[in-house]
């Protein structure tokens, strides 16, 4: 996978408040399209107090689905890397803002969904996804701007930045908050 | 001629060992089991042609 595009436009929708349950103190949300697989994306950039940002990225018409962040759409060919660039940009965007702000991401199991029921779920620990981010991060930084953190038993990955004092400290503070504000994963509504 | 017996294909998930969503257990996220690792720092070096937007 070749990550040296530019990606495409991506579009600031609005800054709204939180509206769930895992009290975010705000979240920014984007929007763009891909003209491969021809489907539009919606990117939550969801904003923490302890200064750090959950990224999560979804197709426009699964955005009612409990599971829109497991379903895999075989599209071919596939555009992956202009979507992970493109999704990227959100970071820029946020830093802009919010100059010491960290990022975080869990990549979420696939649901196999057969006959129209989702009967088969791919284990939490390195999924598919989390290789798929993981090679992308590393096409896309250098190690000056973030310091990489990977958890490989639940496929996330956080990416604390330098510019704050205490990298190892600020990391050990994002996962304290993460781990108040959801207690179990998979969350229950992925079940 | 004897007709082979039609085989089906398994789904991806059956071929990768996907677990029903019956029995997934959630993992109680405790701050050992949510502790990442620190990427080596020798592995930056190793990245060759990155790309310039997030440089």
């Amino acid at each position: 996978l070749k990550f040296n595009s530019q990606g495409y436009d991506l579009k600031f929708i609005q800054k709204d408040r939180c509206r769930q349950s895992d009290e975010h103190l705000f979240v920014y949300i984007f929007k763009f399209n891909s003209p491969v697989t021809k489907l539009n994306y919606i990117v939550r950039a969801e904003y923490y107090d302890e200064d750090y940002c959950a990224v999560k990225f979804y197709i426009q018409q699964q955005s009612k689905s409990e599971k829109k962040y497991n379903i895999l759409i075989n599209n071919t060919p596939s555009d992956i890397a202009n979507i992970l660039i493109t999704t990227s940009k959100c970071m820029l965007y946020v830093l802009k803002l919010h100059p010491l702000c960290s990022f975080g991401f869990i990549a979420s199991p696939t649901y196999e969904i057969k006959f129209g029921k989702r009967v088969l779920v791919e284990n939490v620990n390195n999924n598919q996804r989390f290789k798929v981010y993981k090679h992308a991060i590393s096409r896309l930084f250098d190690g000056r701007k973030f310091t990489e953190y990977y958890n490989t038993f639940i496929s996330s990955i956080l990416l604390v930045n330098n510019k704050n004092e205490g990298l190892d400290e600020k990391r050990r503070l994002i996962e304290a908050d993460f781990s108040r504000r959801w207690r179990v994963y998979p969350l229950p509504d992925m079940l | 001629m004897e007709k082979k017996p039609e085989m089906k294909r398994p789904t991806k998930g059956e071929r990768l060992n996907w677990t029903p969503l019956s029995k997934v257990t959630p993992i109680t996220l405790t701050p050992t089991v949510l502790q990442s690792e620190k990427i080596d720092p020798e592995k930056y070096k190793e990245r060759k042609n990155l790309n310039p937007l997030f440089l």
